[in-house]
């Protein structure tokens, strides 16, 4: 949320123009016959007197700021950013005016809408990619309950990250609830550290919501508790997240596993694999992903990036020892070139569009189309191996 | 541990061990004479306080399937079993307990608390100067 | 690697020395059992059953507490919960979670219920353990009024999941009847609502097409003989005509063309004529087109034994039997031809799964009456099939009951049956109780009655005690050494 670098897809950005005004959510529209205008903001291609008032805001793309009377008929009027020129019908967006903040909370053609709730977290993994920030951010919530009932109801999936969303408690298990109220179809995928599920009242509760399409990923690191205690910086981390996957299968809820893989995890990643089949079977997925450098990953970055052309044989022992006990596996934000074709079949397109970028050498690859790709941070900190593929399967020689 | 003394020809004579019950238990070295009994008639006596003499007896006819060689190896592997056993009593009934029953053993507080008040202090957020 | 051997991390960020040093100093063992694999090492399984191989040394340094902390065989020994330390305690959590998926059938209890419909049979197997009688017998047909009681009995079940195997002689001379009960049973579980599954055992020689299209409609399985190639399979179970091979393949194609081909399967008993072609009878199973065998070794009842037409064979024999089979069904396999032996695969998925498998002859407490019960054409209820060949040699030692006249509590509660699986249970049984196989294997108090005259057995004797042991050590050693077999086993699991 706070990271406002260039990325393939702009989610921030700033308007040249403040107001005193409260932070609004509205739903984008392009049509001026929209008939609910209250917390819509009406999209513009130009400047023009003949639009109906008493939308919450209006955005004129393609002119000049400085064109933009200072009062107008229309108002509040804002000039379109460039870089949020994709904006569309349908899209929601946070306005906070007294900041000229502008933040895209979901864009309805996309599929990796999330929902950030709260930055901060319980744990402090060595390579968090949203290092945790202790600041009361309960607005976020508040945020995420107005902007769900404007999305669209055929959304497919939704994520729900931070920091830790357990961590609020109630307010977490009351957005599940507006998200079953308001999006029936729409999946939901939390991603969490697990450890508050140590309380069974907890799992219980997320079980009463009783939502129809609902998975928490957890994150285990080691089958060893010290280091998985290590990975995420705290003492007990281990047993918490264990009882806690153990209290939401009792109740009934669908867990997903998800191992991030650097120096600290390849060690025992055959180990974990073996050990999640045979204590926790019960789990319906497991995503073995790739390191995204940003946050603390890039701070620690020299200690714990192993390019995966060197942990081919660790990865795949692990993916054979969960296929082979009938689990269903994932390889996520790894490229085709750098896998051994053998766990092609598992890698997926895991990176969410507005971050996802592809290098220059990958023109020409064959199977370009089929791979993740990158991490846009992962320009300069990718495999020494990368190399397009050629038509007949084989790394073309750099 | 000391190898226990024994005389033994090949195949059909009896073969004889003495152990030192300062080092073995009896039920140790029982246990172990048992798995003998098969291709064996199993004689035990006590020779002396603190030592006692097994035989093992290859029965008439045949030649014995299993060496009469392993039995001091068997009664030290029954010796770690009995350690094992004895260590691991508490845990055992514990672990059946816990299987069997919908008592909160080993996490009453996990099981039983409101995570509202998180007396376990999971929730609690590290300060980055920790 | 034993420790994280890895530059330092940002400063904010505490050292790996901090967290590992909550493991403490000393180390606290988890009941464990073990047993010699092989002259260098031993086979050690945990509580939840799970294994691991390590060298004799090792096990000792494990057991005195001599073990190198937090070094590679300390840390999988760790995280496979043979040991725990100071970092956590969940492994209590886990195990008991694990022991009990594992012990989760029991709560299911009986599952499989056969049906011997009639003793009438027109072949003559000298190995079989039912009595020859003509067509014409009907005093040797299951009656409808038993066979009433006897569905009750199924519904009585709270398992779910519930096989019901018509078995004879040869079942399909009382067809009339298999079509009753099957009739009735459907019926009755428009209410229930379990999962059914219906298989019939036949030599396939008097299937015809009104039958098949009645297995059709009701999905009934097919299970039937093919001992192996022609001259085998003849000479093992005669038939006037002395085309018993012939018929059976006639019966495999017409019910694979009527049903399909995963609704017909075929089992095979081992004779003393089978000992020295093990590769001929496997080549047999997959030149008919069957992805699977189940070598099964001969049951110590009925003809076998009575007759002495059939020489009977040692275990050892049997072994080395089973051992060439299995490997030529995995070279078959390294060849590219998908072929499982099945016996293998539910040791497999005991040894490499969390979860329980149903067989009756591999648990503990043992299935019978359990998760088996068997209903003879004469109205008796035995504790399983063996129970009931038992008896036709005059022993009903097995016999829980009678269908006209005793109830449902009295036969599947009855202190008899409890006291026999009470006292057979591995847990409890000399040698068994610390055995390293043991959650892998299982009693057969039938077989040990039958064989040595006491429920619990003594082991050290017993043929399936050996069976079981050198079977596991051979599937374990494959598994640990045997770098081209091991993922073929580990597919085996599914």
């Amino acid at each position: 949320m706070s990271d406002m670098r260039q990325v393939a897809v702009a989610l921030h950005s700033r308007l040249s123009m403040t107001r005193d005004a409260e932070p609004q959510v509205m739903r984008i529209a392009t049509d001026s016959s929209c008939p609910s205008r209250k917390c819509t903001a009406l999209v513009l291609p130009s400047l023009t007197v003949d639009v109906p008032s008493g939308f919450a805001a209006y955005f004129v793309r393609d002119s000049k700021p400085e064109a933009l009377p200072g009062v107008s008929l229309l108002e509040p009027s804002y000039s379109l950013p460039s870089a949020l020129s994709y904006l569309d019908e349908g899209d929601i967006i946070r306005l906070n005016p007294r900041y000229g903040h502008l933040w895209v909370m979901y864009r309805k053609a996309s599929k990796a809408n999330s929902m950030l709730l709260t930055e901060q977290c319980n744990s402090w993994c060595v390579m968090c990619s949203q290092p945790p920030v202790a600041t009361d951010d309960r607005w976020l919530v508040d945020a995420w309950k107005s902007a769900i009932p404007l999305m669209a109801t055929d959304t497919v999936e939704l994520g729900i990250t931070g920091g830790e969303p357990t961590l609020l408690g109630d307010a977490f298990l009351d957005l599940l609830a507006t998200c079953k109220q308001h999006l029936p179809q729409t999946g939901l995928h939390v991603l969490s550290n697990g450890r508050l599920f140590n309380y069974l009242s907890l799992a219980q509760q997320v079980a009463r919501v009783d939502h129809p399409d609902l998975v928490i990923g957890i994150s285990l690191y080691s089958d060893i508790a010290w280091q998985h205690d290590f990975i995420v910086q705290s003492p007990g981390a281990f047993d918490q997240t264990i009882r806690g996957l153990l209290n939401l299968a009792r109740c009934g809820v669908r867990i997903e596993l998800r191992v991030v893989i650097h120096s600290l995890s390849v060690p025992r990643l055959v180990g974990l694999a073996a050990f999640i089949a045979r204590n926790l079977p019960f789990v319906e997925h497991v995503a073995l992903m790739g390191l995204e450098p940003i946050g603390f990953a890039r701070a620690n970055l020299a200690s714990l990036w192993v390019d995966p052309v060197d942990y081919h044989v660790e990865l795949e022992s692990a993916v054979s020892e969960l296929a082979a006990n009938s689990m269903n596996v994932s390889i996520y934000n790894h490229q085709l070139c750098v896998l051994p074709p053998t766990l092609w079949a598992f890698a997926r397109q895991s990176i969410s569009d507005w971050k996802n970028v592809y290098l220059p050498i990958c023109e020409g690859c064959a199977v370009r189309e089929r791979c993740g790709g990158f991490f846009h941070s992962a320009a300069r900190s990718h495999s020494r191996a990368i190399s397009p593929i050629a038509h007949d399967g084989h790394l073309v020689p750099s | 541990m000391p190898i226990p003394e024994h005389r033994s020809d090949s195949g059909r004579s009896p073969t004889e061990f003495t152990f030192d019950l300062s080092l073995y238990r009896l039920s140790a070295i029982q246990k172990a004479a048992y798995r003998f009994t098969g291709p064996f008639r199993v004689e035990l006596d006590r020779v002396t306080e603190s030592q006692v003499r097994v035989k093992l007896v290859p029965h008439p006819g045949n030649s014995p399937s299993v060496d009469p060689n392993t039995l001091p190896n068997e009664v030290l592997d029954q010796e770690l079993r009995e350690t094992v056993a004895d260590e691991t009593r508490g845990v055992r009934e514990l672990l059946l307990a816990q299987a069997f029953s919908n008592l909160p053993l080993t996490d009453p507080v996990g099981e039983n608390a409101d995570y509202r008040d998180d007396p376990l202090k999971i929730a609690e957020i590290r300060s980055p100067s920790h | 690697m034993a420790t994280i051997d890895v530059p330092q991390l940002n400063k904010a960020f505490a050292s790996e020395y901090r967290f590992r040093q909550r493991t403490g100093k000393e180390y606290a063992l988890l009941p464990l059992r073990f047993l010699p694999l092989d002259d260098d090492r031993y086979v050690a399984t945990n509580f939840a059953g799970e294994y691991i191989v390590l060298a004799r040394p090792d096990l000792q340094a494990l057991i005195r507490h001599e073990l190198v902390p937090q070094g590679g065989l300390y840390n999988a020994l760790k995280a496979k919960h043979f040991l725990l330390d100071g970092d956590s305690s969940v492994a209590i959590d886990l195990l008991a979670c694990k022991y009990r998926t594992k012990h989760s059938l029991l709560s299911q209890l009986t599952s499989l219920f056969l049906f011997v419909v009639t003793l009438r049979c027109e072949h003559s197997c000298p190995y079989c353990q039912v009595s020859r009688q003509s067509q014409d017998r009907h005093a040797f047909d299951m009656r409808r009024c038993d066979a009433e009681r006897a569905i009750d009995f199924v519904f009585s079940s709270p398992s779910e999941h519930v096989k019901v195997e018509f078995q004879g002689g040869e079942p399909l001379l009382n067809f009339d009847l298999i079509r009753w009960v099957v009739d009735q049973v459907l019926e009755r579980n428009e209410t229930e609502k379990k999962q059914i599954a219906f298989v019939i055992a036949t030599n396939l020689a008097l299937i015809d097409n009104d039958i098949l299209a009645f297995c059709k409609a009701h999905e009934i399985f097919i299970s039937t003989s093919l001992d192996g190639p022609r001259d085998l399979h003849n000479a093992n179970r005669p038939r006037p005509g002395h085309d018993s091979y012939e018929r059976t393949l006639e019966g495999i194609a017409k019910a694979r063309d009527a049903l399909g081909r995963d609704r017909v399967a075929a089992l095979m008993t081992t004779t003393r004529a089978s000992l020295n072609q093990p590769e001929a009878i496997v080549d047999e199973y997959v030149r008919q087109g069957f992805t699977s065998i189940f070598l099964r070794a001969l049951s110590p009842f009925g003809f076998a034994v009575k007759t002495g037409a059939i020489d009977g064979y040692t275990t050892d024999e049997w072994l080395a039997f089973y051992r060439r089979a299995l490997a030529h069904i995995l070279r078959l396999n390294m060849q590219g031809v998908v072929f499982r032996e099945e016996y293998a695969a539910l040791l497999l998925r005991k040894i490499l799964t969390p979860y329980p498998t149903g067989y009756v002859d591999l648990q503990s407490p043992a299935g019978i009456g359990l998760s088996c019960i068997a209903f003879n054409y004469e109205g008796s209820i035995y504790a399983s099939d063996e129970a009931r060949m038992l008896a036709e040699m005059g022993d009903f030692t097995f016999r829980l009951g009678r269908l006209e006249s005793d109830s449902i509590e009295a036969v599947l509660g009855s202190p008899k049956l409890l006291d026999y699986l009470a006292i057979s249970m591995t847990e409890s049984a000399p040698m068994c109780a610390d055995c390293g196989l043991q959650p892998y294997c299982g009693s057969d108090p039938v077989y040990h009655y039958s064989t040595q005259g006491d429920m619990v057995g003594r082991k050290t004797t017993s043929g399936f005690c050996r069976k079981n042991m050198e079977i596991i050590k051979h599937l374990i050693r494959l598994l640990e050494d045997d770098r081209e077999a091991s993922p073929i086993l580990r597919s085996w699991i599914r």
